[in-house]
């Protein structure tokens, strides 16, 4: 069962206009402005963790399937199950039949992208085993059939009241519209499904190498509840997800909720280090870790290795002028936001998702100035519209060979706008080249002298009022004769009547007073 | 122990919505522990670990009994059943991070991992001797020593901002977490540095 489109519209343009011409969806979405400066309010020390952070990171990509090799042992070691799935396909069939063979029928999970990314609750509820998401933003999208539209807050795009309706199905009484009544009557109702399950299922935020300690990070404490009574625990864990050494967690920890929420800390964290052991009466006596590829290995070495650097904070989704206001659902994607417009297209192995995402970004380089880890994602996502024009799936390495070099490589640090996306060969790659260059050239030196300038705008306004007849009056809605591509999706505001060099003219004359 | 490294984690714990006291001497953290428990239970059981170094050394059962409270030890084969039922859930922590108000908790025999989490309210005891300044520093700790199968790290009640991004209090886990911590039997923490 795949999820139904949410957003409506065949192509991301047309479902990004459904999301701003809804109106409750715009106002969900000014809840997002309190994650706003989230990281850089809480901490001090967040520039030196972030560039610990984003060098432990590269250290561990760097040698990544070494990694990997290493975390298996080490939890083999302490008794935990390790599946290597090389697909979504795999990872599902890998836990199914671990429910089919152990015999579990009731499952309850805790939030967690790579499981979103394999489809797993509705692959386990197609198998007869009833999966319940306990994260209450998951929960509530859930019950309304959709996905999660933030990694963070799944159901950020919901107001109250329509938070109130979609629960209102599975209540017996009255569901008032009130935050309070709506978090108790969730916590009586999943209570029951907790102290039921025999399965837990959870993401992992981390696994250590060194010591297999496989970390959960919540708040709601839904991650504790699932590892606690179920007696079969199976953790899927993208293989990014590694980190060499358990004491990277004193930087990448912190790291991770201050960007996530803005808080030093999450209020719980379980580091779990293996199956209950001797003595123990609660906790999983079986506990399977999938490890999870789909595409990513191919990425290591490759110009989109530092993707894998991700963490999954949310923090590009909160900053990005696009995500802001169209939100997750228009993606038609499980990563969306920045960083899902760079993951999609490469996770997709044959090729035919997220191609149309790199193009949904204004480039500028916000995700970029926000990311702990320090991925380069404006450049990531210029270099993707360049490798997305080949038909087919992204070729990581084809990236490296006749492509031009990095762009702003041999630049000196700190110029440009914190991200090299305006040195970036977008321009000059494009076909019709020389017809650019012309029109900037007649541009650059009708702009060299002051009356040039002065003639240009009045042809601006002149051709504004043209646009503006089909737009609004402050609003140019208009496709532009000749840049039909580009205008088609872009709305301009419509100059003033008079320019500014005009009224300071008539001012300055003695015409106009102050 | 360094006083101020008490008084920052009761600052921080505080922020985060902890109920915090102390530091108080063993008897005052004992018959405090024992009376916000039973208080908290509301008459419901009280679910306490067996073999739990800070509750045993306080003699915190034996308090908790003659303050009144029925027990569910975790020495019970009826724990598993029961433990959705009880009213409040004792456990002691390894060390407490300063910075961050947060509290250790390993689980092993006696120690169950979901004394802190299912009861609606948690009562913690930990030593002043056992706080530490930083994230890190509980990190070299918990490296130093054998992991347990598990170890949660608690820094408040459970919490959701999934509505709204309103802050609600006591999604799944505890609404309250009360904190006691326990003096040095040196006179740290209290007021009187130790030499």
């Amino acid at each position: 069962m795949s999820h139904e489109v949410i957003t409506p519209g065949d192509t991301l343009a047309a479902r990004a206009a459904s999301a701003v011409a809804d109106v409750e969806l715009q106002h969900a979405l000014r809840n997002l402005d309190r994650r706003l400066f989230t990281a850089r309010t809480v901490e001090e020390s967040f520039p030196h963790l972030k560039a610990r952070a984003a060098a432990l990171r590269r250290e561990t990509l760097a040698d990544l399937p070494a990694w990997i090799d290493r975390t298996e042992r080490v939890l083999d070691g302490l008794g935990v199950h390790v599946h290597r799935a090389a697909t979504p396909e795999a990872a599902r069939r890998i836990i199914v039949e671990i429910a089919r063979t152990e015999g579990l029928t009731r499952a309850v999970k805790s939030k967690s992208m790579a499981t979103e990314e394999i489809d797993l609750a509705d692959a386990l509820t197609a198998a007869g085993i009833e999966t319940v998401e306990t994260d209450l933003g998951e929960y509530i999208v859930q019950v309304a059939g959709e996905r999660p539209s933030h990694m963070i807050v799944p159901a950020i795009h919901k107001t109250l009241a329509q938070v109130a309706e979609v629960l209102q199905t599975r209540a017996d009484g009255p569901l008032p519209v009130e935050h309070e009544a709506i978090t108790a009557w969730a916590r009586d109702h999943l209570r029951a499904r907790f102290l039921a399950a025999d399965l837990g299922i959870t993401g992992g935020n981390f696994v250590a190498a060194d010591t297999g300690t496989l970390v959960l990070v919540t708040n709601e404490g839904n991650g504790d509840l699932c590892t606690i009574i179920p007696r079969v625990q199976v953790a899927v864990v993208p293989v990014e997800k590694v980190i060499s050494r358990f004491s990277d967690l004193a930087t990448l920890l912190p790291l991770l909720t201050m960007s996530a929420t803005g808080q030093r800390i999450s209020n719980y964290v379980t580091m779990i280090n293996g199956p209950r052991r001797a003595g123990e009466i609660d906790g999983p006596e079986v506990l399977h870790v999938v490890l999870l590829d789909h595409g990513r290995l191919r990425l290591v070495g490759t110009a989109y290795e530092d993707m894998l650097a991700c963490i999954r904070c949310g923090a590009c989704l909160n900053v990005c002028p696009v995500f802001r206001r169209i939100s997750g659902h228009a993606y038609d994607a499980v990563y969306s936001g920045p960083m899902g417009k760079v993951l999609t297209p490469l996770l997709s192995l044959d090729g035919t998702e997220g191609r149309d995402l790199p193009g949904a970004s204004t480039l500028c380089g916000a995700c970029t100035e926000a990311c702990p880890v320090e991925i380069p994602l404006a450049d990531l996502l210029v270099r993707l519209r360049t490798d997305l024009r080949s038909p087919g799936p992204v070729d990581p390495l084809a990236a490296e060979v006749g492509a031009e070099p990095p762009a702003g490589h041999d630049r000196q640090p700190g110029e440009g706008f914190g991200s090299r996306v305006l040195d970036s060969p977008l321009v000059s790659r494009r076909p019709a080249r020389h017809v650019r260059s012309t029109a900037f050239d007649t541009w650059a030196r009708l702009w060299a002298t002051p009356s040039g300038y002065a003639r240009s705008t009045r042809l601006a306004r002149l051709g504004a009022r043209v646009g503006a007849r089909r737009g609004t009056k402050h609003w140019i809605r208009a496709r532009v004769p000749g840049l039909g591509g580009w205008t088609a999706t872009r709305d301009a505001p419509a100059p003033a009547a008079r320019s500014f060099r005009d009224r300071w003219d008539a001012r300055a004359d003695g015409r106009e007073h102050w | 122990m360094n006083e101020s490294v008490v008084e920052r984690f009761l600052a921080a714990a505080t922020e985060n919505g902890i109920t915090v006291h102390g530091p108080l001497d063993a008897d005052a953290a004992t018959r405090v522990a024992a009376e916000r428990s039973v208080t908290l239970a509301g008459g419901r059981r009280v679910a306490v670990p067996v073999g739990d170094p800070n509750v045993e050394e306080l003699g915190l059962r034996d308090a908790l009994a003659w303050a009144g409270a029925e027990l569910l030890p975790a020495s019970d084969v009826a724990w598993r059943a029961e433990i959705g039922d009880a009213g409040a859930g004792v456990t002691g922590a390894r060390a407490g991070i300063a910075a961050t108000g947060t509290l250790l908790l390993p689980c092993g025999p006696g120690r169950p991992r979901g004394t802190h989490i299912i009861p609606p309210a948690h009562v913690c005891v930990v030593r002043a001797a056992d706080l530490v300044a930083t994230i890190e520093d509980a990190i070299a700790l918990q490296s130093r020593e054998p992991h347990p199968s598990t170890m949660s790290w608690v820094s408040g009640p459970s919490r959701t901002a999934d509505l709204e991004m309103h802050l609600t209090i006591g999604v799944h886990g505890p609404r309250s977490v009360d904190v006691v911590v326990v003096a040095d039997a040196t006179g740290a923490g209290d007021g009187t540095a130790p030499a």
